[in-house]
């Protein structure tokens, strides 16, 4: 049977949603369409004014609702250490860790000759325009380790260290709480190959 | 290490399949086209998480169905784990004991399997990337975490070649010759460890095999000869015009070879069609025999009708081996005739058609 065309075009919208295919979208449709005109109406409005209600920083590219975010607001946050991650969601996860108490930068990104993404791609220009004006001593990449984001961690470096600024990575290896015995073997040759004096 | 249930559904032919493989072995017999190579993809799979034959995720599973999964229970030591690898378009996700793995490295080495296909025969006479894969797989299964290097190498590998193609940077190139130096060196020396000490097994594995008349040596051939990050780096920077040029990495271990000699005469150019089937043969055994030395344990073989390529006096030493104390591990084999196999009591039969089994 044919579906109705205003649930034809729900069913369309959603079935661009990652992960889900054909079959997930027309079943989120009809839950939708069985729900109460209160609720339809709350998340049609939540949706349309996503995009005018929420913005990129302009210091740091994290999310917005106004010029900058609420890191670069806060008053108490630390200028002098900023964070450079891939994207927001890093972002979102460091933050949860409450361990760190500098800025942010977000590329949107990493180095990928083969996908076409150099450093114009990247937000890389808008980070070294930080550096003077907000007095910037260190720089933690957070990318992450894979081949692309130890590229990009190294051309950072490369890029800030001759403008006289520490550039730092995380550090990976066995996670906290972790049982060697259980760990895999990559990540248990990747912590012995980094280890570190105690 | 043995596997004591095999299932697969919707796996390539193989719509709802089923086995309890016999500790020791297990003959898989069936047509041209019945899915016997089917069931030994399914356990190189559950074991490697990748397929020994070309195929995306679709192909992987039986035409017409959107998903398929194949699940082995491992006994090892005895502790037993469940192993499932469900496929789907979305992508391939391994369950251990019902638990969904997050890393593939974490559910690499729950299952170590060898296998020996026809393509094998091609390894002493073929082209230097057929022995790279052997020497890789072989790297793989006696230490998984080499793994990561293998692929680091390929990612940074296919980086710069797109760089090199598109005319980037020097500064670019810089950082991505520091990622591909960085792997080449802990890939070399992978290997060179493993060469190392599959050298004297191998050497001996011929001697019984051709009765110690031919002296055998395997040397690492490496592209180019570098023991430090510094060295390789070097070398990246060196090639850079020429490989500019080219529009790909000219040099590296994406280009090394292992040399094999008989009786000090490169085994490629002067061996003879059945000292080439003895020196297979030497391989594989050699390889099993390596894991079994360093791992304490035989690893599950998988034969897929090598029988039919191999001579009878061949034939008759790998089934020696395989009853052997030496040996002692679990066997899966595929045959369309079962003649030549002498495994008396200690095996069991499946017969496989239209992607369904019997047990006989």
């Amino acid at each position: 049977m044919k579906l109705p065309p205003a649930l034809e075009r729900v069913v369309a919208s959603l079935a661009r949603l990652p992960g889900v295919g054909e079959k997930t979208a027309t079943r989120f449709a009809f839950h939708i369409l069985g729900q109460s005109d209160t609720w339809t109406s709350e998340l049609a409005h939540a949706v349309g004014e996503l995009h005018s209600a929420v913005q990129h920083c302009e210091r740091c590219h994290n999310l917005s609702e106004g010029p900058l975010c609420v890191v670069c607001n806060d008053s108490t946050r630390d200028p002098r250490r900023v964070c450079v991650t891939e994207g927001i969601q890093d972002l979102i996860a460091i933050e949860r860790a409450g361990e760190f108490d500098g800025r942010y930068h977000v590329l949107h990104g990493v180095l990928s000759p083969v996908k076409g993404i150099g450093p114009d791609q990247l937000r890389i220009d808008t980070l070294i325009k930080r550096l003077e004006p907000e007095g910037i001593e260190e720089v933690i990449v957070a990318t992450n380790v894979d081949v692309e984001g130890e590229a990009t961690a190294l051309l950072l470096q490369r890029l800030l260290e001759k403008r006289g600024v520490t550039v730092t990575r995380i550090a990976t290896g066995v996670p906290m709480g972790g049982e060697l015995e259980y760990l895999d073997q990559v990540t248990l040759a990747r912590a012995l190959r980094d280890r570190r004096p105690i | 290490m043995k596997l004591t249930e095999f299932s697969a559904v919707d796996f390539r032919n193989l719509r709802r399949l089923r086995l309890a493989p016999n500790p020791q072995f297990n003959i898989i017999e069936g047509r041209n086209g019945a899915g016997k190579t089917n069931v030994l993809e399914g356990i190189f799979l559950l074991s490697s998480l990748k397929t020994f034959r070309p195929g995306k995720n679709k192909d992987l599973v039986r035409f017409g169905t959107q998903s398929g999964e194949v699940r082995a229970v491992v006994e090892h030591q005895d502790t037993t784990r469940t192993i499932r690898i469900s496929i789907s378009p979305k992508g391939r996700r391994v369950w251990i004991d019902g638990k969904l793995v997050r890393s593939a490295a974490s559910a690499l080495g729950q299952l170590t399997a060898v296998l020996f296909a026809p393509e094998d025969l091609s390894l002493t006479k073929g082209s230097p990337s057929g022995r790279r894969r052997f020497l890789d797989r072989a790297i793989f299964n006696r230490w998984p975490g080499s793994l990561d290097a293998v692929k680091r190498y390929e990612s940074a590998l296919k980086q710069r070649n797109a760089l090199l193609r598109t005319d980037g940077s020097d500064a670019l190139l810089e950082v991505f010759d520091e990622q591909l130096a960085r792997a080449a060196l802990r890939l070399s020396q992978w290997r060179q460890k493993y060469i190392g000490i599959f050298h004297p097994i191998l050497e001996e594995t011929m001697q019984l095999i051709t009765g110690g008349d031919l002296r055998t040596t395997v040397m690492y051939e490496p592209s180019r000869l570098a023991d430090t990050h510094d060295q390789w780096v070097d070398i990246y920077r060196k090639n850079r015009r020429q490989d500019r040029a080219r529009k790909s990495t000219t040099a590296g271990p994406h280009i090394d070879d292992i040399c094999l000699l008989l009786n000090d005469r490169s085994a490629k150019l002067y061996a003879s069609q059945g000292q080439h089937r003895a020196l297979v043969l030497a391989l594989k055994i050699a390889e099993i025999r390596l894991l079994k030395q360093e791992l304490g344990y035989a690893p599950v073989l998988l034969l897929d009708d090598v029988s039919s390529e191999l001579d009878a006096r061949r034939n008759a030493q790998l089934t020696t081996f395989l009853n052997s104390e030496a040996f002692g591990g679990q066997v899966f084999i595929t045959t369309t005739d079962r003649s030549w196999l002498d495994f008396d009591s200690k095996s069991t039969c499946f017969r496989i058609r239209d992607g369904d089994t019997s047990e006989h």
